[in-house]
């Protein structure tokens, strides 16, 4: 399991990743998140993120009826969401990139 | 139909396909939002997104601790800090829409209990004409103030509460808020009764009625610009 100390950081990029994909909603944002490793992340985890991103200005969304069920809120990525993806993805490969190398580094020591 | 007004009837009808332990927990969330600094609109908004969330993992077979984790109060915080708050002028809109609801209530029940029996007594042609002269004493003034602030503050305290855990010793805690709330209202009532004498004004019954009417209207008034400021 990740700590939620190192997820903080990560999982709102994470999230905008899989809602850039395609448009998507709450609880298959996490099954999807489940498939890629991310084995603790309950629907109700990644809502407050979901409103987080959206009074950001990231995501915008939209209500759909659904085949089963009540309405589901969909979410999509505005511009502003598709340059912060840019930028989280720069970050987050600049990030890997000196953590491997201290890891690296230490298990050469 | 206003949008608050539809998101309401919407979220009522969805409201009534829960029950157990998903039906308990709306109910205490939805509490728990209403005593916060967000708006009615936000409420209604917020409540619409978990009830549909709720009503997904119902039909999954899922329980809410799976859904939400076992911190409600954590997860409703997490909710508001990502929700835009009340600004100074919705919070003072707000806070004079409860004022004037609860002056004209408490008004209005004032003016007709000092003036109903007279009024029956004169439509029974049995009495004299009533004055239609209401007093108003500094034990009604300090009756209704206290009222009013204790309701607020009452209705502030359960909602703050709603999520709280249920602690074993907390019997006693209620014991005593219940005999402190007693007190309270004795001790109201019994300043209302003993400074009834001190006649502050006399007001017409029918002025009264339309200051009571007012008060109303302007509180609902009030609490309709609050949610679209």
């Amino acid at each position: 399991m990740i700590p939620s100390q190192m997820l903080k950081g990560t999982l709102e990029g994470c999230i905008l990743k899989v809602i850039g994909q395609s448009e998507t909603y709450g609880y298959e944002i996490s099954q999807r998140l489940k498939t890629y490793g991310f084995s603790d992340i309950a629907e109700g985890t990644i809502y407050p993120l979901l409103l987080r991103l959206e009074k950001s200005g990231l995501i915008e969304a939209v209500y759909r009826q659904s085949t089963s069920g009540p309405n589901r809120k969909y979410f999509h990525l505005t511009k502003e969401g598709q340059k912060e993806l840019l930028r989280f993805s720069e970050n987050w490969s600049e990030l890997k990139t000196a953590v491997d190398a201290v890891l690296g580094g230490l298990q050469h020591e | 139909m206003n949008e608050l007004k539809r998101l309401n009837r919407e979220n009522n009808e969805l409201d009534k396909q829960l029950d157990g332990a998903y039906e308990s927990v709306m109910t205490d969330m939805v509490c728990y939002l209403r005593g916060a600094d967000i708006s009615d609109y936000y409420v209604e908004a917020v409540r619409r997104d978990l009830l549909s969330m709720f009503l997904a993992a119902k039909e999954r077979g899922e329980d809410v601790q799976t859904l939400i984790g076992g911190d409600f109060r954590q997860f409703c915080d997490s909710i508001l800090e990502n929700v835009p708050h009340k600004t100074r002028r919705q919070r003072m809109a707000e806070l004079l829409s409860i004022v004037l609801n609860c002056f004209g209530i408490l008004v209005g029940i004032h003016l007709l209990i000092s003036q109903v029996g007279d009024l029956l007594i004169f439509a029974l042609k049995k009495g004299p004409q009533p004055s239609l002269s209401v007093p108003v004493s500094l034990g009604d003034l300090i009756f209704f103030v206290a009222i009013t602030v204790f309701s607020i503050f009452f209705v502030q305290h359960i909602c703050k509460t709603a999520l709280a855990q249920k602690r074993p010793s907390s019997k006693k805690a209620n014991v005593i808020s219940f005999l402190l709330l007693w007190a309270f209202l004795a001790a109201v009532l019994c300043c209302k009764l003993f400074l009834k004498d001190y006649v502050l004004f006399s007001i017409p019954f029918f002025v009264g009625m339309a200051l009571v009417a007012a008060s109303l209207l302007l509180s609902k008034l009030l609490s309709r610009a609050d949610n679209c400021l």
